[in-house]
C-alpha cells in the first residue's frame, strides 16, 4: 500500500540531500517536527498519554524540536500503525501503540507488516487486565467463583474490552481454559458499553482495566496481567499465577518505530522519552490513572513484544479463530 | 446553598472566556461543511490543558452546544448540514430561508436549540442518576426493538416515491454494516480496503450526501447572481405568535432528544429525524412539514441541543461515556485525573455543581452569541456562488480528510456525491439513507447479541417487560399513522366531492 | 436519455450490487452459538432491495416519466468533478497542499466567473479571495492546531 505522500516525499528527500551533499547523521536529528501517530481517536487513554509524553519529551529534544501527535484511528489500530511502517525509516515518523494492532491483528493477516518490522523506542507502562464481575455478584472470593462455574457450565457470559480476538479475550480465554472452566463469550466492543453491560446485569463480567478504584461498579476477581492498578483497594485480589493458573501476558503500551531507523536516531528518542516520563505532568498522570511506569529496557521491551506475538498466535489458534 | 459562594469573581470571568471561546469555535466548526466537532475539540484540547479542571471542561461543552447549533446555520442558509447531526432540518430550513425570511427560519433554530439546550441541562440536573439507571436497565432487546421505531421515522419525510425511498433505507442499511463485523472478526463489504474496517466514515458520507450533491446542483444553475434580502428578513426575531406556535414542537424535540441522548451509542442524528417526526405527528399543520416549517426546524435543533446535555447524563452519573463526542470530551476529564462516576457526584459535588451551572449559562450565552454572529455567517446568502462553492469544496475536503486522515474518505465522498445527485433528482432520499446507516449497526449487533446470550432463544425479544413495552409503543404508533392517513383520505374524497 | 430510461438503468445497478453482495455473503458462515452469522443480515436485506425493484422497474415500465432527464449545465459540473479529482489524485503525488489549494480556488473560482466575463479586475478578485480562503486555512491548519494535510 503506498500511503499519501510517501511518493513526494521521497522525491523531496533525494533533492534535499543532493544538495546539502552530506548523509544524515545523528547529530542532525531531529532538524523537523516528530510525527508520533495515535492509532486511537483523541481523549482515550493512550491518546492522553501519548500528548503528555509528547509535550514532555519536547524539553529534551535537540533544539527543543517539537513532537506533534496524530491520530490515525482505525481498523483497531491497524491503519495508524501502517502509517507509521510505510513512512521513511527516518525516526521522524514514531508512533505510540498498545499491544493489540502489533501483537494481535497481524496474525489475521489483515496487515501488510508483521511485529517483527518494528523496533522499540520506550516501553511506557502495561495495562493491568482482570476479569471483573458486578459488584453485587454473589462471589466473594475467586474460589467460590471457579466453584459455582465448575456446577454451572456455559452459564458465566462475559465480554473483553478489546472484542473477539483482542488481547483482553484471549487473556480471559486462557485463563478460563486452565482453570478447567466452561465461560461463554459475548462479543462488545470497547469498555464503555461493556461496563454499561455489566452493571445493566446483560452479561456476568467482563476482561478488562479494572476501574473500582475510581469508582466504577466492577469488582475484579482475579488478573490476568502480571501488573495490577496501583491501589490498595485491589491488595486482595489474586493474580492468577497464584491459583496456579499459568495464564498471564502483558498487554504493554509504548513507543515504536520501524526496525529500519538507524539506531542512534533511537538512542535520541529513547532518551528523550525516557527523561519524559519523570516529567512531573506524566507523572501526575500515572498516579491519577494508576498505572505504573514502566523501568523496561528497550533489549527487553523487544523481548516482551515477540513474546506476546507467540502468545496471541498461539492463542487465536486455539480458540479456532485463525487457521 | 452556598453554590454562589463557592465563585469568586475571578473564576466567574475565566468560567466565562472559556465558554465564550468554546462556542465560537464550535459554531464556526460546525457551521463550516465538512468541519465538525471532532475539528473543533483538537483545535481547543491543546489549550484546555492550560486550564483548571473546571473551566477546560466547559469550553469542550460549549464547543459541543455550538456545533450542534452551528451545523443548523449551513443547512439554513447554504441548505447544506454542517455536520450530519443538522441534516434533518435542511429541507424545512434551506425552503422557509429561501421562499420566507432566513432571520426567521435561523430564529426557529436558535430558540428550538436554546430551549433544548436548557431542556436537556435540567434533566441532566435534576434526573441524572434515575435516568441514567434506567437507561443501564434496557438491554439489546431493547435496543434493537428501538433501532426499529428509529427506522419508522423515516416515513415522516412524505416520500414522493414510496419504492424509493424503502429502497434508499435498505441501501442505507447495507452500508451502515460495512466493515468488521463484530461476532466473527470478519471483514465484510469492504472490497479489502483497510478504511472500510471500521465502517464507512460518517463524515465523509454526510459530506457526500449533502454538501457534494447540493454543491452540485449550485453548479447546475447560474452563479453569479445572489439572493437580496431586506435587513429585517436577515434580523434572527420570533413574534411571540411564533413561539406560542413551535413550542409543541420544541417540547417533542426535547424530550426525544433528551432520552436518545441518555442511551448509550445512539447519538443526535437519530435524535434529531425523529424528533421531527414526532412533531409532525404532533402537529396542526403536519402539511407544511417539508415546505419550510418552522416546526420542522425547530424540533430537530431543540432535540440536537437537548441531546447534548442528556449524552452527559450517564458520563457524569455512571462513567459512561455513551457516544463519540463524549468520549472526546472525556480526554479534558482524563488529563485533569477526574473520573466521572458515582464518586465523583459524592465526593465532589462542587465540581458537578461548577459543570451543572456553567452548562446552563453555555445555553444562554449560546443565544446570544448566536443573535450577534449568526447575522454574519447569513450573509454567505448574498455571496455568489461562484466564489461560494470553491470555498465550501475546500472546506468539506480539508473537513472529511482530518476527521480521520484517510484519501479513501475524500473518494467515497466525491463519487457518493455523484451518485446522489443524480438519485436525488429521481427521487430517492438522502436522508433516509443516513438514518438508516446509522441506526444499522445497532439494529444487527443488538439483535444478533441478544441471540448469543439466548443461546438463540427468540423468546428474549417478547418475554423482557421493556420491550413489551417498547414492542406496545411501536403498534400504537404505527396504529395511529394508519389512523391518521385513513381519516386523511377520507377528508379529501370529501373535499373532491363536494367540490 | 429519458426518465424513464435513467430510472431502468440505476435499478439494474443496484439489482446488480446486491446480487455481488449476496455472493460475497456466501463465504460467510461459522457463527458463534446462537449467532445468525455475519451472513444473514445484509443477504436478507440486499433480496429485500431486489424485490423492491422489481416493483419499481414494473412500475417504470407501466407509467415512468417520458421527458428527457437533463442535466442542467452539464459541462461546467463534470469540468467541476474533474478538477476535484484531480486536485486529490495531485495532492497524493505532490503534497504541497497549500500551493495547490490555492490554484485549485483560482482556477474553479475563474470557471464559475466566465459567464459574467473575465477582465484583468475579476482575475484580481479572484486571486485576492483564493488567497484569502488559502491564507486563514494554513494558519488555522498549519499554526494553531496541527491537521496533517
Amino acid at each position: 500500500m503506498i500511503t499519501r505522500r510517501t511518493l513526494g516525499k521521497t522525491a523531496f528527500a533525494g533533492i534535499a540531500l543532493a544538495m546539502t551533499g552530506t548523509s544524515a547523521r545523528a547529530q542532525d536529528f531531529p532538524t523537523k517536527p516528530i510525527r508520533l501517530i495515535v492509532p486511537f481517536a483523541p481523549g482515550g487513554l493512550t491518546d492522553t498519554f501519548a500528548r503528555a509524553m509528547a509535550r514532555a519529551a519536547e524539553n529534551h529534544l535537540p533544539d527543543n524540536q517539537s513532537v506533534v501527535v496524530i491520530n490515525k484511528p482505525g481498523a483497531g489500530g491497524v491503519i495508524g500503525v501502517t502509517e507509521a511502517y510505510s513512512a521513511e525509516p527516518d525516526g521522524y515518523t514514531i508512533a505510540f501503540v498498545i499491544s493489540s494492532p502489533i501483537v494481535t491483528q497481524p496474525h489475521y493477516g489483515k496487515s501488510v507488516y508483521k511485529a517483527s518490522d518494528f523496533q522499540p523506542i520506550r516501553h511506557v507502562y502495561d495495562i493491568p487486565c482482570a476479569i471483573t464481575v458486578h459488584t453485587d455478584a454473589e462471589w466473594q472470593n475467586v474460589d467460590e467463583w471457579i466453584a459455582w462455574m465448575k456446577a454451572n457450565p456455559g452459564k458465566f457470559t462475559y465480554g473483553s474490552s478489546s472484542g473477539p480476538g483482542g488481547v483482553t479475550h484471549l487473556l480471559a480465554a486462557k485463563f478460563f481454559e486452565a482453570a478447567g472452566v466452561d465461560a461463554r463469550y459475548v462479543p462488545f466492543q470497547g469498555s464503555a458499553p461493556l461496563n454499561a453491560a455489566i452493571m445493566g446485569g446483560q452479561v456476568s463480567g467482563g476482561s478488562m482495566m479494572p476501574t473500582q478504584h475510581s469508582g466504577g461498579e466492577a469488582r475484579p476477581m482475579v488478573f490476568v496481567t502480571p501488573t495490577k492498578p496501583d491501589d490498595p483497594i485491589y491488595d486482595d485480589v489474586p493474580f492468577a499465577s497464584d491459583l496456579g493458573i499459568d495464564a498471564m501476558a502483558s498487554v504493554f503500551s509504548g513507543i515504536i518505530g520501524h526496525k529500519d531507523i538507524p539506531a542512534d536516531r533511537i538512542a535520541i528518542l529513547n532518551d528523550a522519552f525516557t527523561a519524559a516520563m519523570s516529567d512531573p505532568a506524566v507523572q501526575e498522570l500515572f498516579a491519577t490513572r494508576k498505572l505504573v511506569p514502566s523501568t523496561t529496557d528497550n533489549a527487553e521491551f523487544a523481548k516482551i513484544i515477540m513474546r506476546e506475538n507467540e502468545f496471541n498466535g498461539e492463542m487465536l489458534k486455539r480458540l479456532g479463530l485463525i487457521d | 446553598m452556598d453554590i454562589l459562594a463557592s465563585f469568586e469573581l475571578a473564576s466567574i470571568g475565566s468560567a466565562l472566556f472559556a465558554i465564550g471561546l468554546g462556542l465560537f469555535v464550535g459554531m464556526l466548526c460546525g457551521a463550516l461543511p465538512g468541519l465538525g466537532l471532532i475539528i473543533a475539540v483538537t483545535l481547543l484540547l491543546p489549550l484546555s490543558y492550560t486550564m483548571g479542571p473546571v473551566e477546560s471542561i466547559l469550553l469542550l461543552l460549549a464547543c459541543y452546544q455550538g456545533a450542534e447549533y452551528g451545523g443548523s446555520i449551513s443547512a439554513i442558509v447554504l441548505g447544506i448540514p454542517g455536520t450530519a447531526m443538522a441534516a434533518p432540518l435542511v429541507t424545512d430550513g434551506f425552503a422557509m430561508a429561501k421562499t420566507e425570511s432566513p432571520g426567521k427560519a435561523l430564529g426557529f433554530s436558535l430558540y428550538g436549540s436554546t430551549f433544548g439546550g436548557i431542556f436537556g441541562g435540567i434533566v441532566l440536573i435534576f434526573f441524572a442518576e434515575p435516568v441514567a439507571r434506567f437507561a443501564l436497565k434496557l438491554a439489546d432487546p431493547e435496543f434493537f426493538l428501538l433501532g426499529v421505531v428509529g427506522l419508522l421515522a423515516v416515513a415522516a419525510f412524505g416520500a414522493v416515491d414510496f419504492i424509493k425511498a424503502m429502497i434508499s433505507v435498505a441501501l442505507g442499511l447495507l452500508c451502515g454494516m460495512v466493515g468488521i463485523d463484530l461476532f466473527s472478526g470478519v471483514p465484510r463489504m469492504t472490497m479489502g480496503v483497510l478504511a472500510l474496517y471500521d465502517g464507512m466514515n460518517i463524515a465523509a458520507v454526510a459530506v457526500g450526501l449533502f454538501a457534494f450533491s447540493e454543491i452540485f446542483v449550485m453548479i447546475s444553475a447560474p452563479m453569479n447572481s445572489s439572493h437580496t434580502f431586506t435587513k429585517g428578513d436577515m434580523r434572527i426575531r420570533l413574534t411571540l405568535k411564533e413561539m406560542v406556535y413551535a413550542f409543541k414542537a420544541m417540547v417533542t424535540g426535547s424530550v426525544v432528544g433528551s432520552f436518545i441522548g441518555a442511551l448509550p451509542g445512539v447519538g443526535s442524528t437519530v435524535s434529531g429525524y425523529l424528533a421531527y417526526s414526532g412533531a409532525k405527528a404532533a402537529s396542526s399543520k403536519p402539511e407544511k412539514f417539508g415546505k419550510g416549517s418552522g416546526e420542522g426546524i425547530a424540533a430537530p435543533d431543540a432535540a440536537n441541543n437537548a441531546t447534548v446535555g442528556a449524552a452527559l447524563l450517564p458520563f457524569l452519573a455512571l462513567g459512561i461515556p455513551g457516544s463519540a463526542s463524549i468520549a472526546i470530551i472525556a480526554g479534558a476529564f482524563i488529563i485533569h485525573g477526574i473520573q466521572p462516576g458515582p464518586q465523583l457526584m459524592r465526593n465532589n459535588p462542587d465540581m458537578i455543581q461548577a459543570i451543572f451551572i456553567g452548562f446552563m449559562a453555555t445555553t444562554v450565552v449560546m443565544f446570544f452569541m448566536g443573535k450577534a454572529l449568526t447575522t454574519v455567517f447569513a450573509r454567505a446568502l448574498v455571496t455568489p456562488n461562484a466564489f461560494l462553492v470553491p470555498a465550501i469544496l475546500i472546506s468539506s475536503i480539508i473537513g472529511v480528510y482530518s476527521s480521520r486522515g484517510q484519501m479513501f474518505d475524500l473518494w467515497l465522498a466525491l463519487g457518493l456525491g455523484i451518485i446522489t445527485y443524480v438519485m436525488r433528482r429521481l427521487d430517492y432520499s438522502p436522508a433516509g439513507f443516513l438514518i438508516a446507516m446509522v441506526l444499522a449497526p445497532i439494529i444487527e449487533t443488538s439483535f444478533r447479541r441478544a441471540l448469543v446470550i439466548s443461546q438463540g432463544d427468540y423468546s428474549i425479544f417478547i418475554t423482557r417487560g421493556y420491550s413489551q413495552a417498547i414492542a406496545a409503543i411501536i403498534l400504537a404508533t404505527l396504529a395511529y399513522a394508519i389512523f391518521r392517513s385513513v381519516r386523511r383520505l377520507r377528508q379529501q374524497r370529501a373535499a373532491t366531492s363536494e367540490s | 436519455m429519458s426518465y424513464r430510461s435513467v430510472n431502468l438503468v440505476v435499478f439494474a445497478g443496484i439489482v446488480a450490487l446486491c446480487l455481488a453482495i449476496i455472493y460475497a455473503m456466501q463465504s460467510m458462515r461459522a457463527p458463534m452459538e446462537g449467532d445468525i452469522g455475519a451472513w444473514f443480515v445484509p443477504s436478507a436485506v440486499a433480496w429485500l432491495i431486489i424485490g423492491l425493484c422489481v416493483v419499481g422497474v414494473i412500475r417504470t415500465l407501466a407509467v415512468g416519466r417520458t421527458e428527457t432527464f437533463v442535466i442542467p449545465a452539464f459541462g461546467r459540473v463534470l469540468i467541476s468533478i474533474l478538477i476535484i479529482a484531480l486536485f486529490l489524485v495531485s495532492w497524493v503525488y505532490l503534497g504541497a497542499f497549500y500551493l495547490q489549494m490555492f490554484v485549485f480556488l483560482m482556477v474553479l473560482s475563474l470557471i464559475y466567473r466566465r459567464p459574467v466575463g473575465i477582465d484583468a479586475r475579476q482575475i484580481i478578485i479572484t486571486t485576492a479571495v483564493s488567497a484569502a480562503i488559502t491564507l486563514f486555512s494554513y494558519i488555522v491548519f498549519a499554526h494553531l492546531i496541527y491537521v496533517d494535510l
